[in-house]
């Protein structure tokens, strides 16, 4: 079976997936966000891909079609249906392998079969009633539909199909008595769980309150078990030299395209979960227009992602920002108090850039973001003990590197540039370093406790922390703590809980109409 | 099998929680010596009586209905305890049977089964056994129905075919299966058949009389297989344990029911028999329509007041139907809050459908109560303590329904006069043009003085009679408030006149 790739368009060239990931991934905190997004799909080996992002805006836009169909409930389900039967497929067929007893390995390659086909039907029967948008589902679709009405198929499906119900429906007895078995055909003796449940019939509340016993999850046989199956294959003898036949033909059926279509769906399933969590907290995100032209681009309510995936697990506030870049500006220049989110702002600028060119949803309410070749990152490091360099020298050996590589396509990120110098020094080198990041016309962000770089030509512009502006319990005191006579505070804070004449009017008759 | 006796159409929902003010409720209409009184020392009855007692009907068919059976109960005092005590016997039997956790294998869950049900049938045969000898005395709906059903669901054929059924799901002897080849060719989806097994001399074992398919006899030394088979067994007969302990449940369900819904008539006893001991008195209330504005009382009591002091106390003559709100004023210690709280106590034991402390009570019930008492013991800043009202007045508009009733105690005082009296009012007017009742014990002056004028036709106005010789009174007039609340004087006589 030939199966479209849902990661990359048909023409776009492919290149290995690296094995290690880009040197601003740590600054970043995007190992903690890749971590977390791959939660729960950690055996499909889905790392190596968060570390390619796409160099084409038409790759990008090929996946966020593809996110924006998975997302859509119905085709998530069909999806995750898909996967976990697939899931199950392979336990069968590892089973299989482990069996020492003839009659449940055949069975459960018939098992296995029948799952598959079942399987394919149900995706190409979802992606039917469902109609994605995507071209990427859309290939997919054609691709199994085209091959379940092949021949090969055809008669495979319906030999699993009737051979299974032929064995299903064998009607034998055991009776178990201490030390011994029998197994014999069966007559019409009268099923007394029946009995029993007709008797009790009228104590069954109007409400009922099923609770069903599980089936155990088939385990291999015991020789036991298996002795009960060999006296039934005694008893019916046809169906099981049908099923020996079958399982010769059919031992090994599951093709490696497919396992790697499972693959590429949890990359989707994976980001769907993902952007799920987040919004359960109620964290935005969205879908970036993603454009080859440095300005303009933008980005409302973003917040850090891997700060979001820490609320995850223990909520807390998370601090939003806006932020926009027209015309000729380049450089965010970020200055202000400690613990004020500098840092935070920084991250988030690169991790959302960065998880746009993944086709991934990112950490906004709205978001255009640059189609960068790299990101650089310069964040303050350990001295390296047993280092001869000092720090200092250190720092603009890597910032040399990087400007050594950078182009005009590039995203450059540095993090209080030269702290652990003089004052003096730390203004100098920065304003030349700057100058030079902005002679290179790239686009970044420069967190610096310098205000000088903050007006240092028309392509910087300057962005100032303040204090905790996202608390919403000082938002309310702001709002009352208005020069006013007393009258206006009571009432104030009775219209802060909207309970005023005309907000409680409103809410109860609200209350009325729904 | 239904028992039908507070609901008409409906069981009881014994896993119904307290409504979220209930700590509220019971604190500010001091509650708990009318459910103390109601439970004494039962637990059971505990738990039971503030859940009935706070999920008042609004539906006056429905109180209508429980009144009744609640008349019967009053007249057959010492069946209905029997009764009650008859299912809890039974139930506290089944829990010392029971081994708390979900029981894994089949075959204790089968005999525990077995064990139970059979004692069950006993518990209902004494059932029919209590009631039938007074069954025509009832006069109930509900209590003649439930009698009816208990003579055709529980007729003595019936409780024969139980006894049967119990003796065929003994499978110690072994049993007869049928299954599914399931995944694998594992052996799964047992239905266990009628069958009776033959027993297998010694001598049949090796020469077996005419034996039918295959037999496989495991060899004494075989311990995998004997653990093996049985495992089987215990997959084949899962089924019929579920089935089983379904059906003990049911039963079960039953009796809890049973016990649930006699025990708040039970409890309905208690507090008859305790007032009538103190020698307050009752009677059964009126209850009218949600949308009917009607509220009309006579010597209405706090009946908490009543039982804490032990004798019956005098009650206040009301008749406010028609108006939207009630609003008291007047004297400190004048009985404003007493007042209040036997309209929010007498307006829930109406709505659970018990008798109420006054000599003539009717009222539109309350979709729900809600209470806004200032809380004293809270001491903070002032605005902190008009925020705190303020806040706890917008979790209730968030509950809010349509004709509830809110019941306000020097609410929004916090603030001086003038605010509060702002706030009171706004918020009284729109809980009226809500289509919401409210009863209003207040100081602030202006806010009782611009009702008068703004919403007069709407609103009713009691006050408080100042003591007249240090006497008690907690009767209250219909009058419109007077600008002061005699706090003069109860500082006079706190701190010595002059």
């Amino acid at each position: 079976m030939n199966l479209p790739s849902l990661l990359y368009p048909a023409l776009a060239e492919r290149t290995a997936e690296p094995s290690d990931p880009p040197g601003h991934f740590y600054d970043l905190q995007l190992d903690r966000i890749v971590r977390e997004i791959l939660s729960g799909h950690e055996q499909y080996a889905l790392a190596p891909l968060f570390y390619k992002p796409l160099t084409g805006v038409d790759a990008i836009y090929y996946r966020q079609a593809i996110m924006k169909d998975m997302e859509t409930e119905p085709i998530y389900q069909l999806f995750r249906r898909f996967s976990n039967q697939f899931i199950t497929i392979q336990k069968h067929l590892t089973a299989s392998t482990a069996s020492s007893y003839p009659l449940e390995r055949e069975r459960l390659i018939l098992d296995a079969a029948q799952l598959y086909g079942a399987t394919l039907h149900d995706v190409v029967h979802g992606l039917h009633t469902l109609s994605p948008l995507s071209d990427g589902l859309k290939q997919l679709h054609m691709a199994i539909a085209e091959y379940l009405i092949s021949d090969d198929f055809i008669t495979f499906e319906q030999e699993s199909g009737s051979l299974l119900a032929a064995i299903e429906t064998l009607d034998f007895r055991i009776i178990i008595g201490s030390g011994s078995f029998n197994v014999r055909e069966g007559e019409r003796e009268s099923d007394l769980a029946n009995s029993v449940e007709r008797v009790f019939q009228r104590f069954r509340p109007t409400t009922r309150s099923e609770h069903s016993i599980q089936s155990p999850s088939p385990a291999p046989l015991n020789h036991v078990e298996a002795k009960v199956v060999e006296y039934v294959a005694r008893l019916y003898p046809e169906p099981f030299l049908q099923l020996k036949y079958f399982a010769e033909r059919h031992d090994g059926f599951l093709q490696h395209s497919v396992l790697q279509l499972i693959r590429e769906i949890h990359f989707y399933l994976a980001c769907t979960d993902f952007a799920r969590r987040l919004s359960n907290l109620g964290l935005p995100t969205c879908f970036p227009t993603v454009s080859t032209s440095h300005t303009p681009i933008a980005a409302s309510a973003a917040y850090d992602a891997a700060l979001a995936c820490q609320a995850i697990h223990e909520p807390f506030a998370i601090v939003r920002n806006d932020w926009f870049l027209s015309g000729n500006e380049r450089m965010f220049v970020v200055s202000g108090p400690n613990q004020g989110g500098k840092t935070t702002f920084a991250r988030t600028f690169g991790q959302m850039h960065y998880l746009a060119t993944l086709g991934c949803r990112v950490a906004g309410g709205e978001a255009r973001t640059f189609l960068f070749d790299a990101i650089y990152t310069h964040f303050e490091r350990e001295e390296m003990p047993g280092s001869s360099r000092g720090k200092l020298e250190d720092d603009l050996i890597r910032m040399h590197d990087i400007l050594e590589r950078a182009t005009s396509r590039s995203i450059i990120i540095l993090n209080e540039l030269f702290a652990s110098t003089t004052s003096h020094d730390s203004a100098l080198l920065g304003t030349r370093i700057l100058q030079k990041l902005l002679d290179l016309d790239a686009l970044g962000v420069c967190v610096t406790f310098i205000d000088e770089l903050s007006t240092l030509s028309d392509k910087t512009v300057s962005f100032v922390s303040l204090v905790d502006p996202a608390n919403s319990n000082q938002r309310t005191f702001r709002l009352v703590r208005k020069p006013a006579d007393g009258l206006a505070y009571a009432l104030a804070l009775a219209q802060t809980y909207e309970l005023t004449y005309d907000l409680l009017t409103a809410r109860l008759s609200a209350r009325l109409g729904s | 099998m239904n028992v039908f006796l507070l609901f008409p159409d409906r069981a009881a929902d014994r896993e119904e929680g307290l409504p979220w003010n209930a700590d509220a409720l019971v604190r500010d209409l001091g509650l708990a010596p009318v459910m103390k009184a109601m439970s004494g020392d039962d637990r059971v009855l505990a738990d039971i009586v503030p859940r009935v007692l706070l999920n008042g009907l609004c539906d006056e068919s429905e109180v209508l209905y429980r009144q009744n059976v609640l008349r019967d109960c009053l007249a057959h005092r010492k069946i209905i305890r029997s009764l009650y005590s008859l299912a809890g016997e039974a139930l506290a039997a089944e829990s010392h049977n029971y081994w708390g956790v979900r029981l894994r294998r089949a075959d204790p869950i089968i005999r525990r089964s077995r064990e139970v049900l059979a004692m069950f049938v006993d518990a209902l045969e004494s059932l029919c056994g209590i009631i039938e000898p007074s069954a025509d005395a009832f006069k109930s709906d509900g209590f003649k129905r439930f009698i009816e059903r208990l003579r055709v669901d529980l007729a003595p054929s019936y409780l024969r075919d139980i006894r049967e059924i119990l003796r065929q799901v003994d499978f110690r002897d072994g049993f007869m299966a049928s299954a599914t080849l399931d995944t694998g060719n594992f052996c799964d989806r047992f239905t266990i058949r009628s069958y009776q097994a033959p027993i297998f001399s010694w001598f049949q074992r090796f020469f077996p009389p005419k034996v039918v398919g295959y037999t496989y006899f495991l060899h004494p030394r075989d311990e995998s297989g004997a653990r093996a088979l049985d495992n089987l067994r215990d997959r084949a007969l899962r089924n019929i344990a579920d089935v089983l302990a379904q059906s003990l449940a049911h039963v079960l369900t039953f009796f809890s029911i049973l016990r649930h819904e006699l025990g708040f008539y039970v409890s309905c006893i208690n507090l008859y028999e305790r007032l009538e001991e103190v020698g307050a008195r009752t009677s059964f209330p009126i209850p009218c329509p949600r949308q009917s504005l009607t509220f009309q009382c006579d010597e209405l009591y706090d009946v908490s007041l009543a039982l804490l002091m032990g004798r019956s106390i005098s009650g206040n003559v009301v008749n406010a139907s028609g108006k939207k709100s009630i609003v008291v004023t007047g004297a400190n210690q004048g009985g404003k809050s007493t007042f209040l709280r036997s309209v929010g106590i007498s307006q829930l034991m109406m709505a659970s459908g018990l008798f109420v402390p006054a000599r003539t009570f009717s009222a539109a019930l309350a979709t729900k109560v809600f209470t806004h008492f200032r809380r004293e013991e809270e001491r903070s800043l002032e605005s902190g303590k008009l925020d705190e009202e303020l806040r706890r007045m917008n979790e209730i508009v968030d509950a809010l329904p349509t004709h509830a009733l809110v019941l306000f105690n020097e609410s929004f005082a916090a603030t001086n006069d003038r605010e509060g009296s702002e706030i009171a009012l706004q918020i009284t007017e729109a809980l009226m043009d809500g289509d919401v009742r409210t009863v209003f014990v207040t100081h602030l002056y202006d806010f009782a003085h611009r009702l008068s004028t703004q919403r007069g036709a709407e609103t009713f106005f009691l006050r408080a009679r100042r003591r007249v010789n240090n006497v008690p009174d907690f009767s209250l007039t219909a009058d419109f408030a007077l600008p002061t609340s005699f706090g003069e004087d109860l500082y006079r006589r706190i701190f010595g006149s002059s």
